[in-house]
């Protein structure tokens, strides 16, 4: 068996530059393969990272008034927190938030935007700040007192911390409200729903503001992200008695996932279209270095090398060839990708379109070992499935006419 | 005392070439006997590579009967014909057939791994020395003459020590000195081991070696001089 797989290694330097340029394609597929898988969880991840950390925490509790997915914001009918959802969410971290659409006002220059009231105690334990960029501090390190602006929002009125803001809104009976606010903090979230489109400030301050009578959500932090859909099916029993409505990170995310499970169909059909052409470019080879080689292998055979070990020795020669190109663009890929998944990369001028989404703007492709020997052993498989015909062609060529081919 | 190595019996050979059948061969009877160096001899067409074939275990007849060392092989599978050249048949080519990859000292290994003998680089050391070619073990065959090359060929056919070694043609592309000095060789092992040669060739500087020579025209034996002829 050794000593067949020395002769097909041999067999493929025969013609190192015929071999090099079929197992380009292989290379090609793999490295996509990886990157793109890269891309995808890497994209998935950032989403559903937006969405707990701006949007929803692990687990979001709505009451009556809010639609889930809802685009606006209405104050009007939102009531206090009955006594038993209270109770219900009392053994997990959480914190309160009221949101309200709004008009910022500076000088001759307006924007919408959603103004987020937070509690200052409880807030920055459910939608982690780690990965935001502060400029300035936030309100409650100035006593409650002003706001911070999502970066792309200030940009766009061409404030800066320290400036003077009118905020417009409507109060929960209808009326119009406004408040001249100072500007403590801008933040950069790296998230479009954040930095476009974010108003933060104490939610004493809001309900000064917009007068509510109670939350816009409740939100739930839990040490383990995966018992996400289990606590809101725990929460449900008791929030939907009160025409509250629960949902987990995962259901409000799920719009934004199947856009990117679409993305990854894409994926697979243009990796299977490049390993297909890596696979006619392997069979081409093989067949090419059978149609070489008809008289070594009837000499092979004559000497009674049997057909099966004939055929093996061709789907060595591919399997080798493809677990070459294989290593070769699992090198590629796995390199690539580690890079974007310690340093990743910044899509956030994307146009408008996603000027209300909740994503991470600078993505980390995720990097997995098992990624990269599941592609290296589609690779080979791959390059082993184009070698059948061809080796079996060469194991049933007749020894008696191969022998004397010219 | 010499015995039958090899009985051809009331051989036909025929082959489909379009909606016509050619009659490659048709009543040949031969007895091969051990130690034979035999030359097959005829004008191109005659048969004597179709026969080769057929003793060499290549090809199978239409009609008749073939024993060969004990075993008839008419109704032998492509399997147990192939374990059947592995172990009892050493081929020796025009185009001496050498694996190009391969050194001269692989080339013979090959032959010798097939056969399910114990593998052995100091046998076929000593098998490339027997042909002259000690000092050329890990030459490629581009690197060697054709003489050389015919006897890297030689080497690799008697390595495995078999009953018969089937050369077609082994010196129609060598040059007269170097295809009589092949055919020396191929005698000298002839003669001191015994190996049963049979041959084809038209070559008269052959057929002058030769022990026993079978005449073929048209796929039918015309004639035998020699040692066993009748």
């Amino acid at each position: 068996m050794n000593w067949l797989f020395v002769l097909a290694l041999k067999n493929l330097r025969r013609n190192l530059r015929r071999t090099l340029i079929s197992s380009v394609a292989v290379v090609a597929g793999v490295t996509l393969m990886i990157i793109g898988n890269g891309l995808i969880g890497g994209l998935n991840e950032g989403i559903i990272r937006a969405q707990i950390d701006s949007q929803s925490g692990h687990v979001s509790l709505l009451p009556p008034s809010i639609e889930p997915d809802a685009v606006t914001h209405p104050v009007s009918d939102l009531e206090a927190v009955p006594d038993e959802i209270q109770q219900a969410v009392g053994a997990y971290t959480s914190t309160t938030r009221v949101l309200f659409d709004l008009r910022i006002i500076f000088g001759r220059d307006a924007a919408r935007g959603t103004g987020v009231g937070y509690e200052p105690a409880s807030d920055a334990a459910v939608f982690l700040r780690g990965s935001q960029d502060l400029e300035g501090v936030w309100p409650e390190e100035r006593g409650g007192q002003g706001l911070v602006l999502g970066k792309s929002l200030a940009g766009l009125l061409g404030v800066s911390v320290g400036d003077v803001v009118s905020v417009q809104t409507r109060t929960a009976d209808g009326a119009q409200n406004a408040l001249d606010l100072t500007i403590v903090g801008v933040v950069h979230a790296h998230n479009p729903a954040v930095d476009n489109q974010s108003v933060f400030m104490v939610m004493d301050e809001a309900i000064r503001l917009v007068d509510a009578r109670g939350p816009s959500q409740i939100a739930l932090r839990l040490s383990r992200r995966g018992d996400s859909d289990a606590v809101a099916d725990k929460l449900k029993a008791v929030a939907t008695q009160s025409g509250w409505s629960v949902e987990s990170y995962s259901v409000a995310a799920d719009d934004l996932l199947q856009i990117n499970r679409v993305r990854e169909k894409a994926l697979r059909l243009m990796i299977f279209v490049i390993l297909a052409i890596a696979a006619t470019g392997i069979a081409n080879t093989i067949i090419m270095s059978v149609y070489e080689r008809i008289r070594e292998v009837g000499t092979m055979a004559a000497m009674g090398m049997q057909p099966r070990r004939i055929r093996l020795l061709f789907l060595v020669e591919g399997a080798i060839m493809g677990l070459l190109a294989s290593i070769v663009g699992a090198l590629l890929g796995a390199g690539i990708n580690h890079h974007f998944s310690v340093h990743g990369f910044d899509v956030g001028n994307l146009p408008d379109a996603t000027s209300r989404v909740p994503f991470s703007t600078t993505i980390y492709t995720s990097y997995s070992l098992s990624m990269v020997f599941l592609a290296v052993a589609f690779g080979v498989t791959v390059a082993v499935l184009a070698s059948v015909w061809p080796a079996r062609f060469a194991s049933r060529l007749d020894p008696a006419t191969a022998v004397r081919e010219d | 005392m010499s015995s039958s190595l090899c009985e051809v019996s009331a051989v036909e050979k025929r082959y489909p070439l379009g909606e016509t059948w050619v009659q490659a061969l048709q009543d040949i009877t031969l007895d091969v006997q051990v130690g034979d160096f035999l030359a097959l001899s005829g004008p191109s067409g005659s048969g004597k590579t179709t026969l080769l074939n057929l003793i060499g275990c290549l090809d199978q007849p239409t009609s008749g009967s073939i024993q060969l060392d004990g075993v008839g092989l008419s109704d032998l599978s492509a399997k147990d014909l192939a374990a059947i050249r592995a172990q009892k048949i050493g081929f020796v080519f025009q185009s001496f057939n050498l694996i190009p990859v391969l050194s001269a000292v692989e080339n013979v290994e090959i032959a010798l791994r097939l056969s399910g003998q114990e593998m052995s680089r100091e046998i076929c050391a000593e098998a490339l020395s027997a042909v002259g070619l000690g000092d050329f073990l890990d030459r490629r065959p581009s690197q060697l003459s054709g003489g050389q090359q015919q006897r890297v060929a030689i080497a690799r056919a008697l390595v495995k020590k078999p009953r018969i070694v089937i050369a077609d043609e082994p010196t129609a592309n060598l040059d007269s000195s170097t295809g009589a000095a092949v055919l020396d060789l191929m005698k000298r092992l002839n003669e001191e081991r015994g190996a049963t040669f049979i041959f084809s060739t038209h070559d008269p500087m052959v057929l002058e070696r030769a022990r026993r020579v079978v005449q073929l025209r048209d796929g039918r034996i015309v004639g035998e001089t020699g040692e066993n002829s009748a």
